[in-house]
């Protein structure tokens, strides 16, 4: 179609990058981290005169690493989340929006709990423990594949059903809770049977799971037939019926095992730690692992640094709200979210470029001139002092070579 | 039962304004989970705004009909804003809606809560919410049915109306087509001309401002400034977005469903209940009830496959032009 | 790559320079000793009336002292499990001399920290391990570095009470109908801590107005807005004239000012019209008396230490707009009364189980679990039989329902 009008050509086209080097995805990736935690820190030491920047990033790493305490819980932490982000991948993968983690594990942790309370003591406690294992897969494997067998059967909304499967999970806690406390305090007290052993200390039997899980999820995703077909129907569960796969078989299947991870996280939050339970028992891992899993791309290998840097800054804010006279969590959650939205952006950067249209390039080239200006004089002082310190740098090695060669 | 349900009608507005906002954003393809962060923010917005106003005046009566539409405006400017962020992060740079609207819910709680505790004065919104529970003078009179229907805040019927007009705009007239058809296939609806990001941003947008008044209703009209009870508003979000698929989408039916499900959330506490069971056990079966009867509509929903009652076919999709 | 770099340098300079600009102040060198001491551990935060009543009651104490801000701390959102337990130890680990937590289910974990962690003081309030820190066998469950803590607060109740009974005389008169006479009270959980509360209430409203009765509901929930309201607004519903409670949220206080109807309070005020009085725990001559344990020589920390109206750590707030006349002088005349012994406020006399009096009660005191009671509660002493609240244990142990109340939506019998 023939035009006489001037093509208007827009702002900015957003194109796909073809490609980008591992190197410059991670330094995107880390600028942004560096950058969103400075804001944080700035955002806090405004908010609050007792702390600054510096202390801001000191109080963060002291409340991870600060003493061998501290060091085991971060350990701890990073491994639950680890675990329920597995979970979460094996199911992202086939683009299930499996937002229910929080009622698996709550499920997993009630069967558990459950077992103790109502056989602690009239069994032997060895089968007690293995009941209290069988059991909390089950469970999770339950509250999961329900949601998976609906989206099977009927194609329904597994985003909505999972989160509404949350509520009714904490629900039967609370109902759990209040038959079981008869005194009407609605607490619940450490239980006295029905406690996982543990192996060296308190910390690692957890810390275990966590890298035997990400082990084999790893393997699984990546080696197995299973695997193959996860990664297929996510894609799309059209070429999937091509070729064969039968897509309802492997989602209730993925279902069941991203239920049983929850659960055994379940077990281990409660009979593997104070032996109670409570209605907030999951410490909202589901939803945070739901970040952490797409921060990934659902990756497992990556899952271990947006597991460990999600983290670190809760473990961290912990230590930053004493430090700053902070008496509630607002300011941790401006800084998390702060953080979240920078590294989504940086997603979006990995992927794609901004290219601007002509005029603004021209622009935009004007305005970097005198920064590359700079950046090429250091350049090349740079340069002129390696060029300087190469001959004196051969001579030392050549007069050690020579005095090795006379001994 | 009276009691009851005046109850349920007084707490409507909340899931009410929610519902409507999410409906309009979900019409248009996106599912925005930040909603809880939104709703929070809109009630800083309009207690922000409220509490610039209060200052203003000084001390004098505040005028009534400013007054409300001062609070719906900051909470509408406020939620709005935070909406946009949702809308640039899903429609221009086209990341996953899931991940984007949670990470929202978590900035906006953590920014309500600065909002409320640097900037807002919790004397004067005490003082001004009393006005929003004015209501019409002569229900007293009429019985059960003045109790029930015309003993509220002028906002429950801010609420109906918006409700109304949102479901007569989406059903009945261009823009509303135009709209539903971005949500049901934006590709379709590109071809054809209707341009796709605009609509959703709008939508997007709108969708937000509406459910950052359910903030504003709880904090100045609900709880009456309530001392920092606001922290709740997060997790009663989470709800309205279940009632969007309690009342398949359609804005007429969140009125009447915006009120069954308020009643059954305040069920456990009201005197139906209180007369019949002595058990805390009971009571905590009877707060399951507004969750198992979700499930139980999108089950429903699933099942009969009815082609009026489904979630707008690209919903939770990001719309690449490219990819045509 | 060139831009890339450059819009990376020009990024960086430009957030570092603004992050050493906030870097430069704000670092003070703290003079003096820098010595931990205290730690607060708290359930919630700022935001719950319950919380603040404790880091409000915690700092005014640590300065009272002459604590610098590097020598004590506040942590908030500890829940009551075992992240209380963590946060103890890492207390502990960091050197503070005592670690307080402020809420009924940090106690267990506390206890955990102190078994591991003798030469370090662990305090807590609300605690039922003071049962068995009275008795004679050395428990396991209450090791000697823990110590509980509470108040007689079931007189300040008494108190809001007796306030409560003058406004309704006030509003419906001398003559004042049972129908008129009908109160309400929404607690949170239906154990003994809530039920000691809102009988002692009742007994001070019932000295006032004799034929008053009080509806109770139990909203199972420590913090919950919108159900406090909605029992609130539902007790009102059912006729209720004045209503009180027992948690964490303003949505009674908030259901009274939309029904206009009168309020009395706890752990908190407010400026509404309907505000009548409120009691409170006042903490800070316990952390007062906790601090002089750590810090001066020969002192150490009460076991299981029970505040009282004369140590001021019972009070009741100052009067709100809603307050009858001459209800100042009322009180001031029953606290006396109260302080010394002339009325006892479960005075066996006053009330009635099942439409007998109370001539003995075995109270859960020793807390094993079991939740059936064990020790005999009622003393007789100068003449008056009453059920000795407090005095057996800090925490309260009175769970029965007397006459005259009515439980609305829960009951939990007391075993016999």
């Amino acid at each position: 179609m023939a035009n006489n009008k001037t093509i208007h050509e827009p702002l900015l086209h957003i194109v796909k990058r073809d490609n980008i080097s591992i190197a410059k995805k991670i330094s995107i990736y880390a600028i942004a981290i560096l950058v969103s935690l400075l804001l944080g820190g700035i955002i806090c030491s405004i908010v609050s005169p007792r702390g600054n920047v510096g202390k801001f990033f000191t109080s963060l790493y002291e409340g991870c690493f600060g003493t061998k305490r501290k060091t085991w819980l971060f350990f701890q932490e990073f491994s639950l989340l680890l675990a329920v982000s597995m979970a979460l991948i094996v199911s992202f993968k086939m683009k299930f929006w499996n937002l229910g983690a929080n009622g698996q594990i709550l499920m997993g942790g009630l069967a558990s709990i459950a077992c103790s309370y109502y056989l602690g003591g009239k069994i032997n406690e060895s089968l007690l423990i293995v009941l209290c294992v069988l059991s909390s897969m089950l469970a999770g494997a339950i509250w999961a594949v329900i949601p998976a067998i609906c989206k099977a059967l009927w194609n329904t909304n597994e985003t909505l059903f999972t989160l509404m499967l949350n509520y009714i999970a904490s629900g039967l806690v609370n109902l759990f809770i209040a038959i079981w406390v008869t005194g009407g305090s609605g607490i619940l007290n450490p239980l006295a049977y029905g406690k996982l052993p543990e192996i060296y200390n308190k910390y690692l039997l957890i810390v275990l799971f966590g890298i035997i899980i990400t082990i084999i999820i790893t393997i699984y995703l990546r080696y197995t037939k299973h695997g193959y077909e996860i990664s297929v129907v996510g894609d799309s569960p059209n070429t999937a019926r091509y070729i064969g796969i039968n897509v309802k078989k492997v989602i209730i299947r993925t279902l069941i095992l991203s239920g049983i991870i929850c659960g055994i996280v379940g077990l281990l939050l409660t009979s593997g730690m104070s032996n109670n339970i409570s209605a907030d028992k999951a410490g909202n891992r589901g939803f945070t692992a739901i970040m952490t899993t797409w921060l990934a791309n659902c990756n497992p290998l990556f899952a271990i640094a947006t597991c460990g840097l999600v983290v670190f800054i809760t473990k961290g804010m912990e230590m930053v709200r004493p430090t700053f006279g902070m008496l509630d969590d607002t300011i941790s959650n401006l800084v998390i979210g702060i953080v979240y939205f920078f590294i989504i952006a940086c997603a979006f950067f990995v992927q794609y470029k901004i290219v601007f249209n002509a005029k603004t390039t021209a622009i935009l080239n004007k305005i970097a001139t005198p920064f590359i200006w700079v950046y090429d004089k250091i350049k090349l002082g740079v340069l002129f002092i390696i060029e300087k310190i190469k001959p004196i740098f051969n001579k030392i090695v050549k007069k050690e070579n020579t005095e090795k060669e006379d001994k | 039962m009276v009691s009851l349900l005046a109850s349920a009608i007084g707490f409507m507005p909340f899931f009410l304004f929610g519902c409507t906002g999410e409906i309009i954003t979900e019409k248009s393809g996106h599912l925005n989970l930040g909603i809880p962060g939104i709703i929070c923010a809109g009630g800083a917005g309009g207690c922000l705004a409220v509490s610039i106003y209060m200052n203003s005046i000084n001390g004098a009566t505040p005028n009534y009909i400013l007054l409300i539409l001062i609070s719906i405006i900051g909470a509408f400017l406020l939620a709005g804003l935070l909406g946009s962020i949702y809308a640039f992060l899903t429609v221009s740079l086209k990341c996953n809606q899931n991940i984007s609207g949670l990470a929202l819910t978590t900035f906006g709680t953590g920014l309500t809560q600065f909002v409320m505790k640097n900037f807002v004065d919790i004397n004067d919104i005490s003082t001004a919410s009393t006005l929003f529970k004015l209501n019409l003078p002569f229900a007293n009179s009429l019985g059960w049915f003045g109790e029930i229907f015309l003993s509220h805040g002028i906002l429950v019927y801010i609420a109906t109306a918006i409700a109304i007009i949102t479901a007569y705009v989406l059903n009945k007239t261009k823009i509303g087509l135009h709209l539903r058809a971005v949500g049901e296939n934006p590709a379709a609806a590109d071809a054809v001309g209707i341009k796709v990001d605009r609509y959703k941003y709008l939508a997007i947008l709108i969708g937000s401002g509406i459910a950052g008044l359910a903030g504003c209703f709880f904090i100045l009209d609900y709880i009456q400034g309530g001392y920092d009870s606001y922290y709740i508003m997060e997790s009663l979000g989470w709800l309205s977005i279940a009632l969007v698929i309690f009342t398949l989408w359609k804005p007429n039916f969140a009125i009447v469903g915006s009120i069954i499900f308020g009643a059954l959330y305040i069920l456990p506490n009201a005197n139906i209940v209180a007369s019949i069971t002595t058990q805390t056990a009971i009571k905590k079966v009877i707060e399951l009830i507004p969750y198992i009867v979700t499930i139980l509509v999108l089950l429903f929903i699933s099942i009969s496959g009815s082609k009026k009652a489904q979630p707008p076919a690209s919903l939770g999709v990001n719309y690449f032009r490219e990819e045509r | 790559m060139k831009k890339f770099l450059t819009m990376l340098l020009t990024v960086v300079l430009a957030v570092s320079s603004l992050g050493l600009f906030t870097a430069c102040g704000g670092d003070e060198e703290q003079q003096g000793s820098n010595e931990k001491i205290a730690a607060l551990i708290c359930l919630h935060g700022e935001g719950s009336s319950y919380d603040k009543n404790f880091i409000d009651a915690f700092k005014a104490a640590c300065k009272a002292k002459g604590l610098t801000e590097e020598q004590y701390t506040i942590v908030v959102d500890i829940p009551e499990d075992e992240p209380a337990y963590e946060k103890a130890a890492e207390f502990a680990d960091a050197g503070y001399k005592v670690v307080f937590g402020d809420s009924f289910g940090h106690e267990k974990f506390l206890i955990k920290a102190a078994k591991e962690f003798p030469n370090v003081q662990f305090c807590h309030a609300t605690g039922t391990a003071g049962g068995f820190l009275n008795t004679e066998d050395t428990s396991d469950d209450a090791p000697a570095n823990f110590h509980n803590a509470f108040a007689s607060i079931y007189e300040g109740r008494y108190l809001a009470g007796v306030a409560a009974g003058l406004k309704l005389i006030e509003l419906y008169g001398e003559d004042i109908t049972a129908d008129e006479a009908k109160i309400g009270y929404v607690g949170a959980w239906p154990f003994a801590e809530v039920k000691s509360g809102l009988t002692s209430f009742y007994l001070g409203v019932k000295s006032i107005v004799p034929n008053t009765t009080m509806e109770v509901r139990f909203t199972n929930s420590w913090y919950d807005p919108v159900a406090e309201q909605t029992a609130a607004e539902a007790l009102i519903q059912g006729g209720a004239k004045l209503v009180s409670g027992h948690a964490d949220s303003y949505g009674v206080p908030t259901a009274c000012k939309n029904a206009n109807v009168p309020n009395v309070f706890y752990n908190g005020t407010t400026n509404e019209d309907t505000f009548v009085i409120a009691s409170k725990i006042n903490w800070q001559p316990y952390f007062e008396h906790m601090l002089d344990g750590v810090m001066v020589e020969g002192k150490s920390i009460e076991k299981d230490y029970c505040g009282t109206l004369e140590n001021g750590s019972v009070q009741i707030t100052a009067l709100g707009k809603a307050a009858a006349e001459g209800t100042q002088t009322k009180l001031d005349e029953v606290k006396a009364k109260l302080m010394s012994g002339e009325i006892k406020v479960f005075d066996c006399a006053t009330f009635t189980v099942n439409g007998a009096p109370l001539t003995e009660y075995l109270a859960d005191v020793v807390d094993t679990g079991d939740f059936t009671g064990e020790t005999n509660v009622v003393k007789t002493e100068g003449g008056k039989t009453y059920f000795a609240e407090s005095e057996f244990r800090s925490a309260p142990y009175f769970d029965l329902i007397i006459d005259g109340i009515t439980v609305g939506a829960d009951v939990v019998t007391p075993v016999k």
